[in-house]
């Protein structure tokens, strides 16, 4: 119990100093801006000398200071857990692709397809990657001295860039055909990052089934232009809550569309069955709940008091709560 | 908050001389290693499986029930 109280302690402090980091990085960035427009290169240069030297002090003052601590720590470790027993492990992972199809995929397709959906595959040609790359970079370079763009520009243009291999390629295309032959669908799971693989026919079978769990009906006179046009005009006739106009086309979503449901295999459950996700961010009112849901918390001063806003404020709620004396459990 | 204060700290940056900007710059710059020295030792605890001194947790229950549950975490 104390190790998982322990290690969710370190990752939230974990967390709260990537936080911090982050912040003072980008205020040293600004200042870095500021102050090479206000000095001049060689003025810059001297004094960054000096701060590197005084960095590099500190660091090592600190490494020497963190490895004793970290020394004395180890010292004073008691092991108080059971170690598991050889060949076992505590955690079940799961694979990163499932396929529940009559498909067969060959290893290198596994291979890829395990990769998961955020996989991002390297540039077909090089034609033009690395002038995009340093137009990108252009507009945002701004600091002393003038030749620093050429610079960048000449480390862009020495740096290989990979393409994508001509096997990659057959894979990819071998994957398409048997998505296309077999009515395959291809699906991320409920839970982690495992990809799942389908029969088109079992996905529509699991959804209807899951549809008539929840005693959905199909409503013959439901006519979406209809509604489209009720909402704006709603939002368009609403003169006291949304008083000026460009609020008001701020909250008209240009070509909306029916939701659409779509699910997810729970793997870690028996029969896997699908988690129903209904996708609002096309529905007519889906800007205006948004709008509303932000007004109502404003005008009533709602704050949950079971929600926490970040690890941040859970952090400082935890040292700054007593413990109850009641029976109430908690943990300090 | 933090946004209004890192914004406020922006704000004031932009306003700054190069005096002041030299002492904001030395400041960050030592604030990023200390920053860093924190992070590594706490991964390594985290890697470790080791308690440093600033975690004090503790369980306070007086219900078996929850006891139990917790344990088996």
């Amino acid at each position: 119990m104390e190790r998982y109280l322990v290690k969710k302690w370190l990752s939230l402090e974990l967390r709260r100093l990537h936080g911090s980091l982050n912040r003072t990085t980008k205020l040293l960035y600004y200042v870095h801006l500021r102050l090479a427009k206000l000095t001049t290169f060689e003025t810059f240069n001297l004094f960054h000398c000096g701060i590197l030297d005084e960095s590099a002090a500190l660091r090592m003052r600190l490494n020497v200071r963190k490895t004793k601590k970290l020394a004395q720590i180890r010292s004073t470790r008691v092991y108080n857990h059971p170690e598991p027993a050889p060949g076992v492990t505590s955690h079940t992972f799961y694979p990163r692709l499932i396929n529940k199809s009559a498909a067969q995929f060959t290893s290198a397709e596994q291979d890829l397809l395990q990769k998961g959906m955020k996989f991002s595959l390297p540039p077909v040609s090089q034609h033009n990657v690395k002038e995009n790359i340093v137009a990108d970079v252009a507009p945002h370079v701004i600091h002393r001295p003038p030749d620093l763009l050429t610079k960048i520009a000449d480390i862009i243009q020495s740096a290989t860039t990979p393409t994508l291999k001509d096997i990659t390629k057959r894979t990819i295309l071998s994957i398409r055909e048997k998505i296309r032959t077999h009515h395959l669908i291809l699906i991320k799971a409920d839970k982690g990052s495992t990809m799942v693989v389908l029969d088109h026919a079992d996905y529509y079978h699991q959804m209807m089934e899951c549809l008539e769990s929840l005693s959905a009906e199909f409503v013959p006179e439901f006519d979406f232009g209809d509604y489209n046009g009720k909402i704006r005009a709603a939002i368009n006739k609403s003169k006291h809550l949304l008083d000026k106009e460009p609020i008001r086309n701020s909250l008209l979503l240009p070509n909306p569309s029916v939701p659409r449901i779509y699910g997810l295999p729970k793997v870690h459950k028996e029969g896997s069955p699908l988690r129903p996700v209904v996708s609002f961010v096309s529905a007519p009112s889906y800007l205006l709940v948004k709008f509303l849901d932000n007004w109502f918390k404003q005008v009533t001063c709602f704050h949950s008091p079971l929600s926490i806003k970040n690890s941040v404020e859970l952090v400082s709620d935890l040292t700054q709560t007593p413990p109850p004396t009641g029976k109430h459990p908690c943990f300090v | 908050m933090e946004y209004r204060k890192l914004r406020n700290q922006i704000h004031k940056i932009e306003s700054a001389n190069a005096a002041l900007l030299m002492v904001l710059f030395r400041k960050y710059s030592l604030k990023i290693v200390n920053y860093s020295s924190h992070i590594r030792y706490i991964n390594q605890c985290l890697r470790e499986d080791l308690t440093p001194k600033f975690v004090r947790a503790r369980l306070y229950s007086d219900s078996p029930y929850v006891k139990k549950s917790w344990n088996a975490i």
